[in-house]
Order: C-alpha cells, then sequence, then structure tokens
C-alpha cells in the first residue's frame, strides 16, 4: 500500500542569474513498513525534498499525498495537525527543547496533540525505555551525549506513533560511536515496520534501507532496491559488528 | 489539560533559562503598572466625591442626604490647584458641596460665620491695607499664589517620579531590544572583525546606531513636551483672576537634560551587549546563524521575547503546534513575569504618591480599579505578544530551524 506520493515536486529559490532548483521535477512514492534512503552531495536538494513531503515547507508545483490526503491543500492548521499526528521529523541538529528534560521533550508531541498528561508521561518513558535511555530521564539535554540527544530526538518523533518518519541527516553530527547507536535504533524502526524516509550521507545508514534514491541537483538520478532491507543485518551491512 | 501543562512548563523553564530578561520584563511592568497607579491615586480623589443620590453626608457633625448632583465651573477640580480663602484653608483639597439655603444657615456658628468668597483684582493694590478693609477673611494675591505654587509643587515631585519610571521601563525595553538584535548581529560583527576592524570600533559601530536613534527620541520628546506643558499647567490657576500663567519655557538646558537622558539611556542599554558581541571570537562570529528577524520600530519586551522565541516556536509548530496554540501559548507564558510586575506595581505606585505627597490626604482608587490595572497591564502584555507570534506563526518553518542550526 502506498503510503506517500508526491509527483512532479519543483522548489526553487533566488531569482534570475542566482535561481537555484532545489527539488526539480521529483516524484516519489514510498510503501507502507518501507525504509527509502536518499543520498546525494551537499545543497543537492536533499533535505529540501524532506521539508516538502513532511510538510515542512510547501512546493512551488507538484503534489504530495500522505495516506491519500493531498498536503498542499492543507491550510497552515491543518499542516500543523497533520505534522503532529501523522508524521515524526528527527533533524541533525537534534532541535531539542534545551529547557526540557529528556522525557519532557519526548511526550512534547503528545501534550501538543492534547493527550492528558500522565497517558503521554508512560509511553514517554516506554519511548525511552525502548531506545536505552530509561536512566537518562531526567537529564537535560545539556547533560547528554550527542547519540543520546539523537536517540531522543528520535523517540519524541515516534510520540504520536506516526505514520511516516522523515529524518534529515541524523547521523551528520555525530562520531562513529553515536553513529552506531542511532544506526541501531533505525534498524530497530526498519524492523518493526515503521515507515522511514532517511537523507543521509552516511552509506552505513543508507544500506538499512529497502531502496537507495540517489540525488542530484535537484533531481533523481538512481534508484536501487538494497538487499538488506528489513530483513537485513545490520552489523554486517554497516561493518560495525566486530 | 495536557496543552496548559505544557504551556506553564515551557513558560516556567524559560524564565529559569533566561533570568536575566525576565527581570527586565518584571522591571518593565512594574514601572508601567506604578506609573498607572500613580495617574489613577491622582484622579480618584475626584471620584471620591462623587456621592451618589439618596446617601448621606455629614457635614460639621450634620448629617444630610444627597438630592441632586451638579457639575460647575466656578473652582478647578481636584487634582488641579485652587485656592478658597477660608478659615479652614480647603484649597489644599477643594471640593465643592451644595446646600439649601436653611442647611447651610444652620451649619453657620459665632466661630464660623457664613463667608463669601469674591476674587478682587483692584486698581491699586497698595491701596489695600489688608484685613481692615474688608469685613471677614481677607487673603492676598501673594498668598493665593504661594499656596498654588505649593499644589504645583507637589504636582511636579509627581511627575517627576512618573518620569523616572518610564525612564526605567525605556531602559528596561531598550535593553531587551538591543541585546537581541545584536546578538543578531553576530555575523555581521564577525565580518567586521575579519576585515580588521578592533573590537573597540565594533562597539562602537553598535553604539553608533543607538546614539542616533536616541538623539531621534530627544528631538521627538522636546517637541511632545513642549506641545503638552501648557495643557499640564493651564488648569493650576484660577483663570482670570491674575491672568493665565505664562508659557512654560524651553531653555537650553532642558534641552540638554533631555538629550543627554535619551543617550545615557542609549548607552546603559547598548555598551554592554556591544561590549559581549565585540568581544566574540571571530570564527565563532563568521559560523554564527546570519539570522533574519526584523525588530519593528515600535519593539517592545513582549515583541522582543517574540522574535527571541523564533526557534522553539517553529520548532513547536514542526512538531504540530497550530498558529492559534502557538499564539496562545506564548502569550500565556508572557504573562508569568508581567502578573508579578502588575501586583508589586499597584502598591509600589501609591506608595510613590504618598512619599511625594507631603504628608496630604491619600484617597486610595477604588479596589476594582487597581484590580482593573493589572488586568489592563495583563491583556496589553498579551496582546503585544498575540500581534508579532501570530504573524510570525506564518513564516516558513525551514528557514527558522536551518538557520538557528546552522
Amino acid at each position: 500500500m502506498t503510503l506517500l506520493s508526491a509527483r512532479g515536486l519543483r522548489k526553487a529559490y533566488g531569482r534570475g542569474g542566482a535561481l537555484v532548483r532545489a527539488v526539480d521535477d521529483v516524484s516519489l512514492d514510498v510503501e507502507a513498513g518501507e525504509t527509502v534512503a536518499i543520498m546525494g552531495p551537499s545543497g543537492c536538494g536533499k533535505s529540501t525534498l524532506l521539508h516538502l513531503l513532511g510538510g515542512l515547507d510547501r512546493a512551488d508545483a507538484g503534489t504530495v499525498a500522505l495516506a491519500g490526503r493531498h498536503v498542499g491543500q492543507l491550510g497552515e492548521r491543518g499542516l500543523a495537525r497533520m505534522r503532529r499526528d501523522a508524521v515524526g521529523f528527527v533533524f541533525q541538529a537534534f532541535h531539542l527543547m534545551d529547557e526540557l528534560t529528556a522525557v519532557e521533550n519526548v511526550e512534547l508531541p503528545a501534550l501538543l496533540a492534547g493527550r492528558p498528561p500522565r497517558a503521554a508521561r508512560k509511553h514517554a518513558l516506554a519511548l525511552l525505555a525502548r531506545i536505552g535511555l530509561a536512566g537518562r530521564a531526567k537529564f537535560l539535554p545539556s547533560a547528554l551525549s550527542g547519540g543520546q540527544r539523537q536517540r531522543v530526538a528520535v523517540a519524541r518523533a515516534l510520540a504520536n506513533d506516526p505514520l511516516i518518519v522523515f529524518a534529515d541527516e541524523p547521523a551528520g553530527n555525530l562520531d562513529s560511536a553515536a553513529t552506531l547507536e542511532v544506526l541501531r535504533l533505525f534498524d530497530d524502526l526498519h524492523q518493526a515496520g515503521q515507515t522511514l524516509v532517511i537523507v543521509t550521507h552516511d552509506s552505513r545508514i543508507a544500506a538499512t534501507a529497502d531502496r537507495l534514491i540517489t540525488m542530484r541537483d535537484g533531481a533523481f538520478i538512481d534508484e536501487i532496491r538494497l538487499a538488506g532491507g528489513s530483513n537485513g543485518s545490520l552489523a554486517r551491512l554497516a561493518g560495525l559488528d566486530g | 489539560m495536557g496543552r496548559l501543562l505544557l504551556i506553564w512548563r515551557l513558560a516556567l523553564r524559560d524564565l529559569r533559562h533566561r533570568p536575566v530578561e525576565a527581570v527586565l520584563v518584571v522591571l518593565a511592568i512594574t514601572a508601567a503598572t506604578a506609573t498607572l497607579t500613580l495617574g489613577l491615586v491622582l484622579r480618584s480623589f475626584a471620584v471620591a466625591l462623587g456621592l451618589r443620590v439618596g446617601e448621606r453626608v455629614t457635614l460639621d457633625g450634620h448629617s444630610y442626604r444627597v438630592t441632586v448632583t451638579a457639575v460647575t465651573a466656578a473652582s478647578p477640580p481636584y487634582p488641579e490647584t485652587g485656592f478658597m480663602a477660608t478659615p479652614a484653608g480647603v484649597g489644599d483639597s477643594p471640593g465643592q458641596v451644595w446646600l439649601t439655603r436653611a442647611d447651610t444657615i444652620s451649619l453657620a456658628t459665632r466661630a464660623r460665620p457664613l463667608t463669601y468668597t469674591v476674587d478682587v483684582r483692584t486698581q491699586d493694590p497698595a491701596a489695600l491695607a489688608g484685613p481692615a478693609g474688608f469685613n471677614g477673611p481677607w487673603t492676598s494675591w501673594q498668598a493665593i499664589s504661594a499656596q498654588d505654587a505649593k499644589e504645583i509643587s507637589n504636582e511636579q515631585l509627581v511627575l517627576d517620579v512618573g518620569g523616572w519610571l518610564l525612564g526605567l521601563l525605556a531602559i528596561a525595553s531598550v535593553g531587551v531590544l538591543v541585546g537581541g538584535r545584536l546578538a543578531e548581529q553576530t555575523r555581521r560583527v564577525g565580518l567586521l572583525k575579519a576585515a580588521g576592524a578592533a573590537p573597540g570600533l565594533v562597539a562602537a559601530i553598535m553604539l553608533a546606531e543607538y546614539l542616533a536613534l536616541a538623539l531621534c527620541a530627544a528631538v521627538i520628546g522636546v517637541a511632545v513636551g513642549r506641545l503638552t506643558a501648557p495643557m499640564l499647567t493651564s488648569f493650576s490657576f484660577f483663570a482670570g483672576l491674575l491672568a493665565k500663567p505664562a508659557q512654560p519655557p524651553l531653555t537650553p538646558q532642558t534641552v540638554g537634560v533631555v538629550a543627554g537622558v535619551a543617550v545615557a539611556v542609549a548607552v546603559v542599554s547598548t555598551l554592554v551587549p556591544a561590549l559581549r558581541a565585540a568581544r566574540t571570537p571571530t570564527v565563532r562570529a563568521l559560523a554564527d546563524a546570519a539570522r533574519q528577524p526584523k525588530r519593528h520600530a515600535l519593539a517592545t519586551t513582549a515583541w522582543a521575547t517574540v522574535l527571541d522565541g523564533r526557534y522553539p516556536a517553529a520548532l513547536a509548530r514542526a512538531l504540530g503546534t497550530t498558529p492559534r496554540q502557538l499564539t496562545a501559548g506564548l502569550s500565556a507564558s508572557q504573562l508569568l513575569p508581567a502578573l508579578p510586575g502588575g501586583i508589586i506595581g499597584v502598591p509600589a505606585g501609591i506608595g510613590l504618591y504618598a512619599a511625594v505627597s507631603n504628608g496630604g490626604g491619600l484617597t486610595l482608587p477604588p479596589f476594582a480599579w487597581l484590580v482593573a490595572v493589572v488586568l489592563a497591564v495583563l491583556l496589553a502584555v498579551a496582546l503585544l505578544t498575540a500581534i508579532p507570534a501570530r504573524i510570525g506563526a506564518g513564516h516558513p518553518i525551514v528557514g527558522i530551524l536551518q538557520s538557528e542550526a546552522a
């Protein structure tokens, strides 16, 4: 079943000679439970595409449909509801609230969605336990390592059980050890059937996907199905099992 | 319930995260509320006399029922000064009560007979020898003038205190505004330093912008003051008794003081953030995000707070907060520091008036008025926050998140 469908997406910045076509006539289908990795050089439009797909930004042309609903037709409130209920985001820079503890960051989307505080807290603690950070629930982000922060950000993205999670360079700010932590986490999500679209420079993370798309100058130039996919062994693919 | 918890949690944590700004906000709100309260105290006496028909009033031990209220232009209303030459010396707290002829006569005693007050301007003041020329209390124009001068002096003290409070408000507001703006200009600082500008020069560049603004503000302030001063003084004398007072003079000293205060406000509120920006390492400054909030000329602490909160607001939107929720949340978060400021400001205003009134009678405004002042201040803060928050909620999320993360 196709969960996410994009057709003829275009997004440009600047005017005249300074015009940059960040996304140029891109079409994409993502099946439910599938993990899609998008790779490409810096500035090729990967992040912009992710923002368009996730409703963080609006396309100049083209359509995006999530679970059959056209994103472009949604108003600001509708987009907000979609981001809150149907979509989870993981950013390269974590974007955690500095003044909130780990568990408070994780439960934030649930509280925004109007869930009772007690239920939101219970779910957030369960998510933290799932990512191995139950013991860090009361820690502020400043007291966590980079990898732990990104795992908290992933837990937050899962707080409302989204249909799809978009990750923008999730390991871009992490060292090797922290990257491995995040890598394992994404592989767990993949195994659990979570639909994922990951923009990354890291081939190890891309190796966990079912499909790898290469992008250049705002357009898809290559697409391959990976043998590993949801049944693959992360450690073996990433070469980090030793 | 969950959203409410989130709003207050974020508000409290943000206060803890940025205590200096919180103090500035409290200071600004306190000054505003105290100034408003001061004004209310000044006005309340007139209302205190506004008895309703049917109520009873006691005059010199006699109880009378109020049958009608009236308005007269024969005497200036409180707090504008006036003078009535009676033995009781009611010039300090003027007010008028109309009685029937019978009731008036019943009030007269041998010690305090009924009198009429007549303002007389003679062709030859020197010919008047004093009370001997009249059958009753007699007061010279010099005494009236001295009494009025005393009243004017009290008013001036109140205005002075109000002026200082507004000055504090200006420093707090400009401090928040400038601090935020200079933080936005970190990249500019980096470029200047990379081009060879010394920290002192960078700080001077930062200061210059606000000194120019301060001088503009001084010019406007002098012009406004010049136009409004007659309105404050023209009611303070019995018109027609001894002619109207002269137009308040605008001396070079006055202009110098106003300009000096404006420049001082700019320097005090700009110096620290300017020096801090100038000391930022060049590489770090260059790497800093080129943020783009455009601060409006009418920026206040509330506007500054919203602009400084662009990143968490964008993040909240990315997580699904609607523009309405965001606006409500930001407005509510500003009420927390505003509330103690508002509450402190009321007794502060009353206390200041008591301190400057030279032991004169202090009539408190009705409690409901004081509550209304606090509520009005809170409403103003909420509105001032809501407007830019609502506008900001329409800006692209991605740009804000990327600029902050860069």
